[in-house]
């Protein structure tokens, strides 16, 4: 290979690994000759088009990799996780079970298919796959962030906290991670470290639009204005209501009418404020950021 | 000796162009519609989640035991005020419909983590709530005139 499409193909990786995909694929169109069947070429351009949600052609890119070099461990890799989301979850099993029919240890195989399985709603298997890739890897954020998906399929929202924090103590960088710290600590009650983390995770991330409507929530949540709607964004609304009328009706089966006639106005209040703050915030939280 | 972690347990049983509900919107049809509303709901739901068929049974029989408990409170409180019966029943729509969100939880979780969009509730909620919740009002006040 000539040296400047070497050159191309090192900076194609490096483009890559800085979270610009688009510049990678940019400098992948200028390779020629030789360089162009190169297995970095197929797993760059695949990997590029995966972070750029393009997975359609991303697995057409990477099935033409695999069966130019045959099955080549990265290659598959990142197909498992376009097929996987691309919703074709069958076939990203099939890909995750071929890189480990040739390496069953492989801590990123085993992460990768443990997501597809959890995507398929096998906790169970997912955790387990989980602890085989950390017993073969040592701690790192990708085992700490696996953990802490398993734990949120599991509803284990505390664990999930936990072991997010351990992802972002290897990685304090890693938007993937914040992503996860915010999303917890949303769901632990602590909706001010939650807005941080993600909307620092939506700014290393741009144009990723669930994050950026997630931060956005976020921000409306720690509004002064919605504070006292916490518990029907901590609780479900029901739980909250179920705990409003036993209060009135246990007022009121102690004789105490007057008392828990007032907490039945200051209730239906309530409800009225829940009803009419939030798109009135969310309107002027949307006109400050644009939409 | 084989690997059991490693062999295939994916088949084809999730629809992934299925679009299911939000938990939290299923609890104002639950609230505002009764228990017939809300399990429908629920139900239909939990096929578009893949739930598998065993833990869809349960909701059903959730939301039967729930029908059964609001026509069993209606009759007990036949002296009650109006408002106090209406209370009751719904009480039990709502604790009906927590046990069945609980159900289709680990589903929705899975869903959630697929990162794919929530369908809209609006239209199918308010046909529940209003063909569905008049028809239970109709059962119940059958059953209190009995």
């Amino acid at each position: 290979m000539t040296e400047p499409a070497e050159a191309r193909l090192q900076l194609a990786g490096h483009w890559l690994q800085i979270g610009h995909p688009e510049r990678t694929l940019d400098e992948l169109q200028g390779l020629w000759g030789d360089a162009v069947l190169d297995y970095r070429a197929y797993l760059f351009r695949g990997a590029a088009l995966h972070a750029l949600n393009r997975n359609a052609e991303a697995v057409g890119v990477l099935r033409d990799g695999l069966s130019h070099h045959g099955p080549f461990l990265p290659l598959l890799q990142v197909l498992g996780s376009s097929l996987r989301a691309e919703g074709n979850l069958p076939e990203a099993e099939a890909a995750y079970l071929r890189g480990l029919s040739l390496d069953p240890n492989d801590p990123d195989l085993l992460i990768g298919y443990a997501m597809v399985c959890l995507a398929a709603g096998q906790t169970e298997k997912a955790a387990a796959l989980v602890e085989r890739a950390a017993s073969h890897a040592p701690e790192s954020a990708a085992v700490s962030a696996a953990r802490a998906q398993v734990a949120f399929a599991q509803g284990r929202h505390k664990d999930m906290h936990r072991h997010s924090q351990e992802a972002l103590s290897y990685d304090p960088e890693d938007p993937g991670a914040r992503a996860l710290h915010g999303a917890s600590s949303m769901l632990t009650g602590d909706s001010k470290s939650g807005y941080h983390s993600l909307a620092s995770a939506a700014s290393s991330h741009p144009g990723d639009r669930d994050l950026r409507e997630a931060a956005r929530e976020a921000k409306l949540i720690n509004h002064p204005l919605l504070r006292p709607l916490r518990p029907l964004q901590r609780f479900n609304p029901l739980v909250v209501w179920v705990g409003a009328v036993a209060v009135i009706y246990g007022l009121r089966l102690a004789g105490l009418g007057p008392v828990a006639a007032i907490v039945a106005v200051g209730w239906f209040a309530f409800c009225v404020y829940s009803w009419v703050a939030p798109p009135l915030v969310r309107r002027w939280i949307n006109r400050k950021w644009g939409s | 000796m084989p690997d059991e972690l490693l062999r295939p347990t994916i088949g084809a049983g999730v629809d992934m162009s299925a679009r299911p509900w939000r938990l939290v919107s299923q609890t104002y049809v639950a609230f505002f519609g009764g228990v017939i509303a809300a399990t429908v709901i629920a139900f239909l739901n939990s096929r578009r989640l893949g739930v598998p068929s065993d833990r869809r049974r349960l909701i059903l029989v959730v939301g039967a035991i729930g029908l059964v408990l609001a026509a069993v409170v209606i009759t007990l409180l036949a002296d009650e005020t109006s408002s106090g019966i209406r209370v009751a029943i719904r009480l039990v729509a709502v604790l009906a419909c927590l046990a069945q969100l609980r159900i289709q939880q680990p589903m929705d979780r899975a869903f959630q983590l697929r990162g794919s969009e929530y369908g809209s509730l609006w239209g199918p909620g308010i046909a529940a709530v209003i063909g569905l919740g008049l028809l239970e009002a109709l059962l119940l006040a059958m059953v209190a005139a009995l």
